[in-house]
């Protein structure tokens, strides 16, 4: 049975930082801080710029449900697609300089189980959670 | 962001969420510095409790136009939960930390 789930909706990213610490406040996971704050950063950061080419008009949904000591995310987007999540598992040493493409590998870094289906990108994170 | 000049290298004391507004503001900076010929950084990370792959990122593009030149970059008092980061995406075999 799921004990506790919401959802926010943001346009662009003024304020993703409060809104990913009361998600975090809300869950009593402050142990898993850093974890969750990676994966929403990073999820929210990619929803934004590949998802919403960067047009704050357009909105990004972010859900989650707690269960036992199980969280998952689902961070929803308008559009454009994620590339293979397979190919994202481990960084390769010819790609130490890349620019870019760090935000899906850290995200599977920190989570148990990343999804992506029809512009949501699901992801699941163990936390061990005291009272609600 | 408070960025110094000390001796020759350019001092940068990271905030506390080094993330994509930040990274963006750090980016213009340096570029604006390696322009006009400061090519050596130090990236104090006091502060810095929080990055992501924006940091990262710039953190490598402005390596990279440094190194091109001659010059070097150099990552210090960095706490445990963000070195994981630097591991986990082997950039502490790049930067000097």
């Amino acid at each position: 049975m799921t004990a506790y789930k919401n959802e926010f909706v943001m346009y662009g990213l003024n304020n993703y930082l409060l809104i990913i610490e009361e998600i975090i406040d809300a869950l009593k996971a402050r142990d898993y801080e850093f974890d969750i704050k990676m994966i929403l950063v990073e999820a929210i950061t990619n929803a934004f710029y590949h998802g919403n080419n960067c047009d704050d008009k357009r909105p990004i949904y972010v859900r989650y449900a707690l269960d036992c000591d199980n969280v998952t995310f689902e961070i929803e987007d308008c559009g454009g697609e994620i590339e293979d999540l397979d190919s994202l598992k481990c960084i390769d040493f010819s790609d130490l300089l890349n620019e870019g493409n760090r935000g899906l590998y850290l995200i599977g870094c920190y989570a148990e189980k990343i999804e992506y289906n029809n512009r949501i990108l699901k992801v699941e994170k163990s936390i061990a959670v005291k009272n609600l | 962001m408070k960025v110094n000049k000390e001796n020759n290298s350019i001092c940068v004391q990271l905030p506390k969420d080094f993330v994509i507004k930040e990274a963006g503001e750090f980016r213009e900076q340096a570029y604006e510095l390696i322009n006009l010929g400061n090519i050596n950084y130090v990236l104090d990370f006091k502060d810095c409790e929080f990055i992501d792959s924006s940091g990262l990122g710039v953190m490598v593009s402005v390596y990279k136009r440094c190194a091109e030149k001659g010059g070097s970059l150099k990552v210090i008092n960095i706490k445990p939960q963000v070195m994981k980061v630097f591991q986990l995406t082997r950039l502490d075999k790049v930067f000097d930390m």
